[in-house]
């Protein structure tokens, strides 16, 4: 991830930048566990059958995914993320485990880059 | 702006957008298809599953028509009335035109009487007589329709009008009329003494007012609002992109080049 910081400008305006990173972390774990509740309910679907005990999350779980785009989306612009690479970070919010390994990476870049910003 | 939008990447990327719009406000008609659907098997489920009963466990003469009794299946036990049979024109039924055929029955238990709607009939002529004995009717209940202005000859009115039957019909009536499914012999009564059964082309009932069942509403609004998000993703693009060639297009001689990491234009 280092190298993809050196191709991106310098964050202009690092306070603001900070705030969508937490908004960005709160997202991606509440989407991560909320995507290992879908998996579980998709298995339920199919083996218990439609009208199991967690078939009321996928709806919710939507909204909440929602909510993660827009937490994407407002981190990427303040430190300047390319598109593909906002789409493939939302996207990533579809597969289980992935967000959780997604936010690891990207709170790693940003920090850094936060700091050499700060300086 | 207009310069920055005219620019091919971000009208190729516009038309992308455009596709990914197209694409998940379809997906959300379809769900919106899906949750009506849902929502009217559903309550043709839950009105087909309960036993027909007797039509004064539901309502009594007079009384207003509760929500709850729509489509209900019930019974009742009396005599079609000699007269009063009135046509309703201009009714639908597997795409022919025609008329609904009225006829009072008189309920044994309350001596009230209930429309029926006995069935429909093409031709407003040579229309079969109801059963002259004691039969029960078995059919779904419905409210009263809206009153009408057509103009029409005598014995036929432009709508299932009860207002107009209290009026035309002697006694009390029950603020209902039933789509007739079935004409049987009542108990105790000879079955070849009580004239034809079932002479009619029967009306299935209709199940009105279904609503929307609302997870599948949810999933068609969250297309939407996905849709909605795409634009908004372009439109800021291609606003940043606006920002930065503006920027560019200040000349740096002046000596007011901005230091590295200073916010130029403040929080977004």
């Amino acid at each position: 991830m280092s190298t993809v910081a050196k191709t991106e400008k310098p964050i202009q305006n690092p306070d603001s930048a900070a705030t969508a990173l937490t908004f960005f972390k709160v997202m991606a774990v509440i989407v991560g566990i909320g995507l290992l509740l879908l998996t579980v309910e998709v298995v339920l679907h199919f083996t218990v059958g439609p009208d199991n005990a967690l078939s009321w999350w996928p709806q919710p779980h939507g909204f909440i995914y929602f909510v993660y785009l827009i937490a994407t989306a407002n981190l990427g612009f303040k430190v300047g993320w390319s598109l593909p690479k906002m789409v493939l970070i939302m996207l990533a919010g579809c597969v289980p485990f992935l967000s959780f390994v997604v936010e690891h990476y990207v709170a790693r870049e940003i920090d850094g880059r936060l700091a050499a910003a700060r300086q | 702006m207009v310069r920055t939008v005219l620019k091919p990447r971000w009208l190729g990327l516009l038309v992308v957008v455009a596709l990914v719009i197209v694409a998940f406000v379809q997906l959300g008609r379809w769900q919106l298809g899906v949750a009506r659907d849902k929502a009217a098997a559903q309550a043709i489920q839950e009105v087909t599953s309960l036993p027909p009963v007797g039509i004064d466990t539901l309502l009594g003469p007079q009384q207003p028509f509760p929500g709850t009794a729509s489509s209900r299946a019930v019974l009742a036990t009396g005599r079609y009335a000699a007269t009063g049979q009135v046509l309703v024109p201009d009714r639908l039924l597997r795409g022919r035109t025609g008329y609904w055929v009225i006829t009072p029955f008189v309920v044994e238990s309350s001596d009230a009487t209930l429309a029926v709607l006995r069935g429909f009939v093409t031709s407003p002529t040579g229309i079969p007589a109801p059963p002259t004995g004691r039969i029960t009717l078995d059919g779904g209940l419905a409210p009263g329709e809206s009153p009408s202005t057509m103009a029409l000859p005598p014995g036929q009115m432009g709508s299932v009008d009860l207002s107009l039957l209290v009026n035309t019909w002697p006694g009390r009536i029950y603020n209902a009329f039933v789509f007739l499914q079935k004409e049987t012999p009542a108990t105790g009564s000879d079955p070849a003494a009580v004239g034809s059964l079932n002479a009619l082309t029967h009306v299935p009932t209709p199940v009105t007012d279904t609503g929307l069942k609302w997870r599948n509403l949810g999933y068609a609004l969250q297309w939407w609002i996905f849709a909605g998000f795409a634009a908004y993703m372009w439109w800021r693009m291609v606003r940043d992109d606006s920002v930065a060639d503006d920027d560019a297009a200040v000349p740096v001689a002046a000596g007011a080049a901005p230091a590295p990491g200073t916010p130029e234009r403040g929080g977004e």
